[in-house]
């Protein structure tokens, strides 16, 4: 169901998921992003600066994310990243996504089974 | 320091990542820097974060270069047909290109393959400036005399048949004749064995003889033992002292293929050899130490005078001197240069032409481009765009056009052309291949760029504004018409070119010959020496018996022996005196000779202008009779009767063979011996008084009648020994040595007119466009009452603008194109005012039939639709 919603969305790149998944949690400067993500993993995924705003930049293309203006600097306005419904929407169907590969694998004892 | 390195990769990034993220990234740089706690650490950021910088600089860079290529496909596969057109006409051109390329590459830009091989020289001899033959005495003489010749030898002008028996199938030898230093020219050792020494041109005994590497792998076995042992051609014993190799078989100084080569001996004296009055060798050198050609010019020059002030006979004689690679080559070169620039202005035609189409197929795509811009596409992404179009075309076009190459130049080299030296040499390759990619290169910016400032240059608001149908146009449209003037231009000049040599070759063909070549066969040459014809008796008698039973095959009407037939390339100059006048000194008469026997004029249909031709009256035993030709009489007769005149042939230095008068017996009209030259003064001997060691039988049949294979076998029935004779028409030998200059004609002539369908295409297409932008205004004045006839004549007037400024820059193009062509042509003026006046005239009908179909439509335009477009 979540493919025919987007159906040219491929499964998306690690990368690009973990940075749709800490805009989830609020609006965001580059930086920030890329904080977040080596948190939300434990470090365990660390975007170069040209990777990240490489994305960024195709994401915002894609109008998956969105720029806006933001006041948290008084002296130079940072780059400040939103999450898109769209974007959203994506980021939603890639968990749905996995979720779905997560339950095969518990079925499959890969997993043990989630307590009732 | 780190910061500047992060800094200097970030300017490695596309233009519009860096103007949007340069800031954001430097100050994540540094602030991530600034948070580690030491040294190490962060040097070890540094190095990762400036690698990751790296990475998406080239991925940033690809990804345009990507994207511009799959729209360009894409773009390309939504209008195949135009798509189909321009590859084909890029795919034609490359390959013409490339194919050209490779012959030339091989044929003539490369050097010889010996060591220092421009240091290699030909010596040819002169008499009053004219080509004539170097005598050994001579040679001798200026080699020991300059200082700026190292190794020297000289080869007789003609080569000799023999049969090599006893190993395997009979087979002919090509045997030539030369001095001992011969092979230390060239400057490469021996396969196996040594080359000659001088001591073995004074050793009596067995000749010693060098084995080419062709024959010694074909007919030998590859045996080393060979050398050292006895090889047998006909009866004549020889001792092989080496094989050479095979670079050394390739067209030499005579441009003839050697099977094995021995040396000049002393007993060779009774050959007349060592005559200073034998004009019969070409000489070839190996400049000494760091002497120039220039310098060995002065050098023989000096030397050459020292020789005519001191010896009578050579007061007429002198030596050149040229490049061993222009004697190779040097025939071949203007032709092979004028069709690579012919083949280059196509190239350029096509390339215009592409231009044209592909303005077209933005001109239909204004609309999408110009939103594009209007999104903020910046106007160097737009030109990039075009250009990978035009990349992509040019990309397919070469890789089909190497493919039709390498077809090409298959076929031609199959069809084994014997006026290109060095032909076993082309082949399309990786030389050839970089030169293609060059090609592509060019062809991407030449065919690319005009489309792309069309485009880079127009006015963005304009275009939207006037919603793309009839939009201000002009810009693109001007460079359309620039293009069509360079095609017409460039066509115009090609189609000269092609016509000045369709009119040399046709001039060249036509030319009166003086004899009747039709349902002549010429059977042979056949050689008779060795043993079994060492005597006049012998070889007559077998000219006798051959001819007699080739007179008896059905279907044949005459046949006739003759030491060389018309265009048959050998060549026999005999020096004579006329009895009762003084000869002067040094200045010796010479004519060709050419030994025939009694139905030689017949078999020719060559009229007799005055006394007879040879009967049974001349035979070995009765007294030497002559027939000459007319223009031997115009240039030595003219004076006195020329029946009755008795010649002592050999003049009266040639001590070694007793003196002989001959008496001119009859006086024939002249025949020319080639195309390119008149017919030259010749005495012809006759054939049972002074039988020649090699003939042809000329075989004259009736119409229709095939007779090659009873003619293949009648001179093994008289002697069971001689190998096949090679059998062709007369009309074919003589195609044969026009097909040069008719190569060249077929390549010009099918250039001009690729160059002439591209041109008119070009100008098809333009003014069929610029009817399509006119609509409205045709409908409007059509509405008004103009009358059709106005109308089309106006298209056609703006068609034939632009052509005339195209044909007036194509006249001069072509003046100065011909007059580089001057050398190769034939009867011709550069400047040939027929020639120019039939293509100025050709280019005008056709640029107006190609303008006649659009200005037809245009006054097929409803005023009402036309109108209702808007």
């Amino acid at each position: 169901m979540s493919r025919s919603e987007h159906p040219e969305t491929p499964p998306l790149s690690a990368a690009t998921f973990h940075i749709l998944l800490a805009l989830a949690g609020g609006d965001r400067h580059g930086y920030a992003i890329g904080k977040e993500v080596e948190e939300q993993t434990a470090g365990a995924v660390s975007l170069g600066p040209g990777t990240l705003y490489r994305i960024l930049k195709q994401l915002t293309i894609d109008a998956w994310i969105a720029e806006i203006d933001s006041a948290d600097d008084e002296h130079e306005r940072r780059r400040t990243y939103r999450l898109t419904s769209r974007g959203r929407a994506i980021a939603q169907a890639e968990a749905r996504r996995l979720d779905a590969l997560v339950s095969v694998a518990r079925a499959r004892r890969l997993l043990p089974a989630l307590a009732r | 320091m780190i910061a500047a390195i992060f800094r200097v990769v970030l300017a490695t990034t596309p233009r519009d990542f860096r103007t949007a993220y340069a800031s954001s990234l430097e100050r994540d740089f540094a602030e991530e820097l600034s948070s580690r706690p030491s040294a190490v650490l962060r040097l070890g950021y540094a190095a990762s974060a400036t690698g990751d910088l790296i990475i998406t600089a080239i991925d940033e860079r690809t990804a345009n270069f990507r994207r511009d290529l799959a729209f360009a496909i894409r773009s390309i596969l939504k209008t195949p047909g135009i798509a189909a057109v321009i590859i084909a006409t890029l795919a034609l051109a490359i390959g013409a290109n490339t194919a050209v390329f490779s012959v030339l590459r091989a044929v003539v830009l490369q050097p010889l393959p010996y060591p220092d091989s421009d240091r290699i020289v030909v010596l040819s001899g002169l008499k009053d400036g004219a080509p004539f033959g170097l005598s050994l005495p001579d040679f001798a003489d200026a080699h020991r005399a300059t200082q700026t010749l190292a190794k020297a030898a000289v080869l007789v002008d003609y080569s000799e048949e023999h049969v090599l028996e006893g190993h395997g199938e009979p087979r002919s030898v090509t045997l030539a004749t030369v001095t001992p230093q011969y092979f230390d020219v060239f400057g490469i050792p021996p396969q196996v064995g040594r080359y000659f020494e001088d001591r073995d041109a004074r050793t009596g005994g067995r000749v010693p003889i060098i084995v080419s590497e062709h024959l010694w792998r074909t007919a030998l076995q590859s045996d080393r033992n060979v050398v050292g042992s006895i090889l047998r051609l006909e009866d004549v014993p020889y001792r092989v002292v080496g094989i050479a190799p095979a670079r050394l078989s390739a067209p030499g100084i005579s441009a003839a293929h050697f099977d094995a080569w021995r040396v000049m001996s002393e007993s060779d004296s009774a050959a007349g050899f060592y005559n200073r009055n034998a004009h019969m060798f070409s000489g070839i050198a190996r400049l000494r130490g760091d002497a120039t050609l220039a310098g060995a010019r002065a050098d023989l020059d000096r030397t050459f005078a020292g020789l005519r002030a001191k010896y009578a006979d050579d007061r007429h004689y002198s030596v050149s001197a040229g490049r061993f690679i222009d004697d190779v080559v040097g025939n071949i070169r203007p032709t092979l240069v004028a069709i690579f620039i012919a083949v280059a202005g196509v190239l350029a035609i096509a390339c215009a032409n592409v231009a044209n189409l592909m303005l077209g197929r933005a001109n239909a795509r204004e609309r999408e481009l110009t939103v594009r811009l209007a999104l903020g596409a910046s106007r160097r992404r737009i030109v990039t765009q075009i250009l990978t179009e035009a990349f992509a075309f040019a990309v397919v076009g070469g890789t089909l056009g190497v493919l039709i190459a390498i077809a090409a130049v298959g076929a031609f080299v199959a069809s084994r052309p014997s006026f290109v030296p060095r032909i076993e040499d082309v082949h399309v390759e990786g030389m050839t291949l970089l030169y293609t990619a060059t090609i592509v290169i060019v062809t991407t910016v030449v065919s690319g760029i005009v489309p792309a400032l069309t485009f880079a240059r127009r006015d963005l608001a304009g275009a939207l504004k006037m919603s793309g149908r009839s939009g201000d146009a002009s810009a693109g449209e001007r460079g359309r018409a620039a293009l069509v003037v360079f095609e017409i231009a460039a066509t115009l000049a090609l189609v000269v070119v092609a016509g000045l040599v369709v009119r040399s070759y046709a001039s060249l063909t036509s030319r009166p010959i003086g004899f009747d070549a039709s349902n002549v066969a010429i059977v042979g040459p056949i050689q008779t020496s060795g043993s079994r014809y060492n005597s006049e008796e012998r070889k007559a008698a077998f000219y006798r018996k051959t001819r007699a039973r080739a007179r008896a095959i059905p279907g044949i009407v005459d046949a006739a022996w003759s030491f060389a037939a018309p265009f048959v390339p050998v060549q026999w100059n005999q020096s004579f005196e006329i009895f009762g006048e003084p000869t002067p000194v040094g200045a010796v008469p010479s004519a060709r000779m050419n030994s025939i026997d009694d139905a030689y004029f017949a078999v020719l249909g060559i009229p007799l202008r005055a006394g007879r031709t040879f009967d049974a009256r001349d035979r070995a035993t009765t007294s030497p009779s002559i027939v000459v030709n007319e223009a031997f009489v115009r240039t030595y007769l003219s004076r006195r009767a020329p029946l009755g005149t008795k010649l002592l042939l050999g003049g009266s230095s040639n001590r070694t063979k007793p003196r002989v008068y001959a008496t001119i017996v009859g006086v024939v009209a002249d025949a020319r011996g080639s195309y390119a030259t008149a017919a030259l003064p010749t005495i012809f001997p006759a054939l049972a008084q002074s039988p020649p060691y090699i003939a042809e039988l000329l075989v004259k049949t009736r119409p229709g009648v095939a007779v090659d294979t009873a003619l293949a076998n009648i001179v093994s029935d008289v002697d069971p020994r001689f190998v096949r004779p090679e059998i062709a028409s007369m009309t074919a030998t003589m195609a044969q040595s026009a097909a040069r200059t008719r190569l060249t004609m077929q390549t010009l002539v099918a250039l001009a007119a690729i160059a002439l369908i591209l041109a008119l295409s070009g100008i098809f297409a333009v003014v069929s466009y610029g009817v399509s932008q006119r609509t409205r205004e045709f409908g409007i004045r059509m509405a008004l009452g103009a009358r059709p006839a106005t109308i089309r004549g106006d298209v056609i007037a703006r068609a034939m603008r632009v052509a005339a400024i195209g044909i007036a820059l194509g006249v001069i193009g072509a003046g100065f194109a011909s007059r580089a062509l001057t050398i190769t042509l034939f009867d011709i003026e550069a400047i040939d005012p027929i020639t120019f006046g039939c293509v100025i005239a050709l280019v005008t009908v056709s640029v107006l039939v190609a303008a006649l179909v659009p200005a037809w439509r245009a006054t097929r335009v409803d005023p009402a639709i036309a109108l209702r477009y808007e």
